[in-house]
């Protein structure tokens, strides 16, 4: 079944308002769950950043004083940037990978598909740190990627910046979070066939004209997805940077992570930090998406 | 006046399989034509071929006189139109008919003014602002329909485009597709399997097969005159019969068939006296009386196998040997007092049945 008619049952199901009730009756372990597992976890960690700590207690009041040391802070605020520029440059590589093998499997190779989307759901399986330790002797220092340029004779001495830079954590993420970009942009060319191509070949487009026009509006609901997703959790992570990253890599999620635990911890301040980083990583994918459509619009 | 398109000796090969096996055509402007065939007679990857998104193994393609075998679709002077519209979902359907003009940066002004007149054409007037996905199937392929109009190609290339509609709607489509050809004096090349709609629409139908044009006439020709057995038998219902020619005269030959009987036929071909040869008979040629004692012994006869009422008229068939039949199509009141079981007598004009030589290229 394509998604087009999924989308038509969906529409015809609002028209009757029994269904309707219905449809609101079987949902509703799923609202519940949300709300328990997502809503009241969210809720509390919202208060408790208007709380503050005085010596190693946490003291709860109603204080704007994280936020205002947040704003006030230029440390945060570069940092916060650097997080912010840090995953969208990794989503900003991500997405047309993804978007490119997509196509390959959905149009090139449609043959080889299913066992191309297994790799990429193997990688998945694999587990986080593993493969970002996969990273590590991939990128390090007696690395694979430099002893392979060494033993080509591209290069005298290793290269520095492979490893403990925003490079090796840009190339981690991408390698990380690809198949999370994969999953929803192959899946939302479903919708587009091959007759979509052939016809606007036949009416006259070709090549980027054909990928703005048709292929990218007609994925966008993956893209959008994949973008989101991408970003987000690279803008999110704290761990990558800390294995692979340098002195010039540290992340927002290090700084929140540190508020969290150890000696310096502190929680309302942490819990703050993550709502401004929030706040400031939706407004971005909202606006990055309505910028997609708006340069793809037709 | 020169061709709208030429296809001259194109064949096509994937890998070890022949689609298509030397194909000549020759479409004139402002025709209407169908390539009929069944399913893999190469019908479509001649479509495909003409549209540009196959490249023949051999041969050439020439439209308008130019030869276009190596011109990608965009640059050909053709659009085609899919079984299923594929309208561009993100797009309304104003701005897909328009996808072209835009695309060939036509001032708005002009794409407005043309895509209002495309509209009309389809009869859609009013729908351009409307999303794709609330149209109903038969308005979608009006859309594609207009969408490949829009920038007016030389030649309409159509895929089947009604095969997913039911069939009200399709005969109505037919009609309304054959009077638009009419009055853009266009030139279509349409694909189909279904050999009515293929009667009703075109000027003149190629009849596919196994990759090859087994004929190219007029709808009344490949009726009355099919050139071979296997067009015969593809279009409309016939009764074949194997056949020895004992006499011919005057384009009438004398014919004996399994049964002895000798009946008559018309002869476009010369064939000699002794050939062995297929005769073809349509069922509403044959007639069917009552035997009567008074018949030469060389007259047809047979019993009855199955009566079949089709509303309009009743369809017999008559065992003329034992593993013969004739099939005749009869009105009411002349299929009275036939059932299964009875003894007729067969009988037929000699110029409604034809001699077709037996190996006759399919």
């Amino acid at each position: 079944m394509t998604a087009g008619t999924a989308h038509i049952g969906m529409r015809e199901y609002g028209h009757d308002a029994r269904e309707a009730a219905r449809a609101a009756v079987m949902l509703s372990p799923a609202v519940l769950f949300y709300v328990i597992f997502f809503g009241v976890p969210m809720l509390s960690l919202l208060v408790l950043s208007f709380w503050h700590v005085e010596g190693f207690d946490i003291v709860a009041d109603f204080t704007g004083a994280n936020y205002q040391k947040i704003a006030s802070s230029g440390l945060y605020r570069d940092i916060l940037l650097r997080t912010i520029g840090l995953g969208l440059l990794t989503a900003a590589i991500t997405v047309p990978i993804a978007f490119t093998l997509s196509y390959l499997m959905r149009f090139v190779f449609p043959h080889k598909a299913q066992f191309i989307l297994q790799l990429v759901l193997v990688s998945l399986f694999s587990g986080y740190l593993v493969r970002i330790y996969a990273w590590r002797t991939i990128l390090g220092k007696q690395g694979l990627l430099n002893s392979a340029l060494q033993w080509l004779g591209a290069i005298d001495r290793p290269l520095e910046y492979l490893i403990y830079s925003n490079f090796a954590v840009i190339v981690t993420l991408t390698g990380l979070l690809l198949p999370l970009a994969v999953l929803p942009i192959y899946s939302s060319m479903a919708n587009i066939s091959r007759d979509h191509i052939e016809i606007a070949a036949d009416l006259g487009s070709r090549r980027l004209h054909l990928v703005r026009t048709v292929l990218i509006p007609m994925a966008l609901p993956g893209i959008r997805t994949g973008f989101a997703f991408t970003f987000l959790l690279a803008a999110g992570d704290f761990v990558t940077p800390s294995l692979v990253g340098g002195s010039q890599s540290i992340m927002i999620g290090n700084v929140i992570a540190d508020q969290f635990r150890g000696t310096g911890a502190n929680w309302p301040l942490g819990a703050a930090l993550a709502f401004v980083v929030m706040a400031a990583v939706m407004l971005i994918v909202i606006v990055i998406t309505h910028l997609i459509r708006r340069v793809t619009r037709w | 006046m020169i061709p709208a398109v030429e296809v001259l000796d194109v064949g096509k090969s994937f890998g070890p399989f022949v689609a298509l096996d030397s194909v000549n055509l020759v479409v004139h402007q402002n025709e209407f034509v169908s390539l009929l065939g069944a399913s893999g007679c190469g019908k479509t990857t001649l479509l495909r071929i003409i549209a540009g998104f196959e490249s023949p193994t051999r041969g050439q393609v020439k439209i308008a006189g130019e030869d276009v075998t190596a011109q990608p679709p965009h640059t050909r002077p053709t659009n085609i139109v899919f079984q299923r519209g594929a309208l561009f979902p993100h797009m309304s359907v104003r701005e897909n008919i328009g996808y072209s003009l835009k695309l060939r940066k036509w001032p708005k002004a002009r794409i407005d003014e043309q895509v209002d007149r495309m509209l009309a054409l389809v009869r859609l007037d009013g729908f351009g602002d409307r999303d794709p996905q609330k149209l109903s199937g038969g308005q979608v392929q009006r859309v594609a329909l207009a969408r490949a109009l829009a920038c007016e190609p030389r030649v309409l290339l159509l895929d089947e485009p009604m095969s997913a509609l039911d069939l009200k709607l399709r005969q109505q489509m037919q009609l309304e597709l054959r009077a638009l050809q009419r009055r853009l004096g266009a030139t279509f090349i349409f694909v189909t399997h279904d050999q009515t709609e293929a009667l009703v629409m075109s000027d003149r139908i190629a009849v596919m097969n196994g990759g090859r044009v087994a004929q190219f006439a007029t709808p009344r020709d490949i009726y009355r005159s099919p050139s071979s057995v296997f067009v015969s038998d593809f279009i409309g219902q016939t009764s074949l019969i194997p056949c020895e020619i004992v006499a011919a005269a005057n384009g009438i030959a004398a014919l004996r068939i399994a049964s002895g009987a000798i009946v008559q036929a018309s002869m476009a071909r010369g064939l000699p006296v002794g050939a062995k040869a297929v005769l073809s008979v349509r069922p509403e040629s044959v007639r069917l009386s009552a035997m009567t004692a008074t018949l030469p012994e060389a007259a047809l006869t047979g019993d009855i196998r199955d009566v079949i009422y089709l509303g309009p008229s009743t369809r017999v068939s008559v065992a003329i040997h034992p593993s013969l039949l004739v099939w005749a199509e009869l009105r009411d009141e002349e299929a009275v007092g036939l059932s299964p079981g009875v003894k007729v007598s067969v009988s037929w004009a000699p110029e409604a049945a034809l001699v077709i030589e037996e190996g006759a290229p399919s």
